[in-house]
């Protein structure tokens, strides 16, 4: 059973969480928008995967990476109503694959140095 | 469906100009697909209530329209679109007043210029900006965030306004007060020049006198008085058509809008040629204070003498008034006809 912390250290660490999080959901909404997808069901797809974020962070994260040139997004009308569908871009694609391999490195790291589950 | 569209307004209130449609769009769409997958779940149309719930965990519109705005470090995010709002107020209140007394102040003084008066508002523009923006500091240090995600209910939405829609009362407004004029120059009140104090009920000095104070009084107007009756009663025909025609097609267009600011201008100038004709020939005010008829006629010379200014500041509003409804008019981005 996990010990129970005082309401600071609760504080610290969900800051924590959610910056580390925050770097995680960009490699996770790149990787997921390998495949095209619209922004509803991008937000269904990473909240099946245990990455569930709220609108009020991935809309305007979609946008900031579309700005950056790592994501293309296009209008179409689909079930009779117009929606925005997001893809990887070209560079897009380059980045995530870079990002996942230092991802991998990090990972890696954190083990050897004895952080990680697979700590030896 | 209703609050949706309310949620959507209040959100991009909060939103730069050329964030507003696409987010919008984006947001409305992303509503609508949780609706539908809630329906789906539930297997019949949610409650109003429901879909209040379902907005308020997607956060006050403030707090979400904040997201889609770039990081600002002496003012957070959450508080830039309040910040940005009362800076434009305060810009408003410190401009707009004394530029308007100041070309008022010109008009009446020709030839001289109001040394201050134009001065004074930038520097307390300034000086205004500099409060407002350590004040917004403040609060930002404090924490005190007005755009948390929970303490707000969806239901107190305002109703969402459609700039482009001609509201009933004003069209009924209109064919009203065009119809009593009708009946007023009907009935001959708009085609004489001389007209009588009514024998029980005299107006004198501010207060309402009766006969027994008063004795006799009589305005006479210039004879353009009746010319520009006449051509008010034609131009309210036309009124009235025109606005009978928006209560069925109660929409702004382009055709209606030049119509409207044509109508609005030919009154406008037949008024100017009505003021330039020293329209109060003759006052009398028997039993009233002998300063009062002086007064009323000063005022109709002065109203002669600045007609032109009068009629170029109306034409002004009316211009800015059918820019506003065209501007209201414009094209939205394609994502909006989702």
């Amino acid at each position: 059973m996990q010990k129970a912390w005082s309401p600071e250290v609760q504080t610290v660490f969900e800051n924590l969480r959610l910056e580390l999080r925050r770097g995680s959901l960009i490699l996770a909404v790149l990787g997921t928008l390998r495949r095209e997808q619209y922004g509803y069901t991008l937000r269904k797809t990473l909240e099946d995967h245990g990455m569930a974020v709220d609108e009020g962070t991935l809309y305007p994260l979609l946008r900031r990476l579309e700005t950056q040139g790592l994501l293309e997004s296009e209008w179409r009308e689909e079930d009779k109503r117009k929606k925005r569908f997001y893809r990887l871009s070209k560079t897009g694609a380059e980045v995530f694959a870079r990002l996942t391999a230092e991802w991998h490195s990090i990972g890696e790291a954190i083990s050897h140095i004895g952080g990680g589950h697979g700590s030896r | 469906m209703d609050l949706v569209e309310r949620y959507i307004e209040a959100v991009k209130f909060w939103l730069p100009a050329r964030l507003k449609e696409d987010v919008a769009a984006e947001l409305k769409d992303d509503i609508r697909s949780e609706i539908e997958e809630a329906e789906r779940e539930k297997g019949r149309p949610l409650t109003s209530d429901e879909v209040a719930a379902l907005l308020k965990a997607r956060g006050n519109p403030l707090y979400v329209a904040s997201r889609y705005l770039p990081q600002h470090v002496l003012i957070g995010p959450e508080l830039y679109p309040i910040y940005i709002l009362v800076l434009k107020v305060v810009a408003a209140i410190c401009l707009v007043p004394p530029i308007v007394i100041g070309i008022a102040w010109s008009i009446a003084n020709t030839g001289t210029t109001p040394p201050s008066i134009f001065a004074q508002p930038f520097n307390s523009l300034l000086i205004s900006f500099a409060v407002v923006t350590i004040i917004f500091a403040v609060i930002e240090r404090k924490g005190i965030n007005p755009a948390k995600k929970d303490g707000w209910n969806p239901m107190s939405l305002r109703p969402v306004t459609d700039h482009s829609r001609i509201k009933r009362s004003t069209s009924v407004g209109d064919i009203i007060a065009n119809l009593v004029l009708i009946a007023f120059f009907l009935l001959g009140y708009l085609s004489i020049t001389t007209y009588g104090m009514p024998p029980s009920l005299i107006i004198a000095n501010g207060h309402i006198v009766t006969t027994q104070q008063v004795l006799h009084g009589h305005v006479t107007v210039s004879p353009e008085w009746v010319t520009y009756w006449q051509i008010i009663v034609v131009v309210g025909v036309v009124e009235i058509a025109f606005s009978a025609n928006n209560l069925f097609h109660p929409y702004w267009t382009m055709p209606r809008i030049i119509a409207r600011a044509l109508i609005d201008l030919v009154k406008t100038g037949v008024f100017c040629w009505l003021l330039q004709s020293h329209v109060i020939r003759e006052l009398v005010i028997q039993g009233a204070p002998a300063d009062v008829a002086a007064q009323i006629y000063r005022v109709s010379e002065q109203g002669a003498e600045h007609a032109r200014q009068i009629a170029a500041l109306i034409g002004f509003f009316i211009a800015v008034t059918a820019l506003t409804r065209l501007w209201h008019l414009r094209p939205k981005p394609a994502t909006v006809a989702a």
